[in-house]
């Protein structure tokens, strides 16, 4: 598991920018969709973020290998942000997050951004396992993840596990790629939600 | 492709929505029953029942159900 924080990584379209590369006007846009209440009510921390935190925090990125964020782009727009937290290198493991950014919700890109964040992580970072946390009330994303495969965590290793409204989630590496062939296809997905 | 047959075409990814609600110059983004997921569903639609493919940017950008269908018939 490795991870270069000045490269851009590019994946099934996107490109994967770091947020230590980021420059003033990027970081404030990405304190805007923070904050803004579609985004933060499924949030582990549903706070508003000060500017000053928020400049704050993205400096201390520069020198944390225990977390990492990336805005990602799709032809030159953002589209949203994912990010790596609680990651343990030598165990090739991490909790995953993300989000779309509010411009860009409710458009149907949500099936893409989520698959390629885990191609992302498993093939370009290396992780073996994620780890992750929906929010119970965030149907589309619980429906989005357990249709690429995350299941139900029983362990204690996901940061979702003792905040109530949570559910904690689980993918590994082998498993996903093993049956992912294909699983951006929107007609496979909506196939699915009929079913459900 | 006819844009009456499109209207109703797009009236049933709905669940909810009567498909009366549903006409040329409804604005989808402001529909109560309108989510990712029936954005997905549209976009399926166009794929399977017109073998096009429209971008999450491209219904984004759409106000209008007759801006969408004339995206996608200029395909």
């Amino acid at each position: 598991m490795q991870i270069d924080k000045k490269k851009e990584y590019n994946v099934n379209g996107y490109v994967y920018k770091n947020f230590t590369q980021l420059n003033r006007e990027e970081i404030i846009q990405v304190w805007n969709w923070r904050n803004s209440p579609e985004i933060r009510r499924y949030f582990y921390n549903t706070d508003e973020i000060p500017l000053q935190s928020h400049f704050k925090f993205i400096y201390t990125l520069g020198r944390r290998n225990d977390v990492c964020y990336w805005l990602v782009i799709e032809n030159d727009n953002p589209i949203g942000v994912m990010d790596l937290t609680d990651i343990k290198i030598h165990e090739e493991r991490a909790e995953m997050g993300y989000y779309i950014i509010p411009d860009m919700l409710e458009n149907g890109i949500g099936l893409n951004f989520v698959y390629t964040n885990l191609i992302f992580a498993f093939e370009k970072i290396g992780c073996k396992t994620i780890l992750g946390g929906v929010h119970k009330d965030n149907r589309n994303a619980r429906l989005l993840d357990e249709y690429l495969g995350f299941t139900l965590n029983e362990n204690k290793e996901s940061m979702g596990y003792n905040i109530s409204p949570f559910m904690p989630l689980k993918i590994e590496r082998d498993d996903f790629l093993k049956y992912s062939t294909k699983k951006n296809d929107i007609i496979a997905f909506v196939n699915y939600l009929k079913k459900e | 492709m006819e844009l009456e047959n499109f209207i109703k075409n797009f009236a049933n990814q709905f669940d909810d929505t009567d498909e009366s609600e549903i006409k040329a110059n409804t604005e989808y983004h402001e529909l109560e029953e309108w989510s990712s997921l029936t954005a997905m569903c549209v976009i399926a639609l166009v794929k399977t029942q017109y073998g096009k493919t429209v971008t999450g940017r491209e219904i984004k950008n759409c106000k209008t159900v007759m801006d969408l269908f004339e995206i996608v018939a200029s395909k």
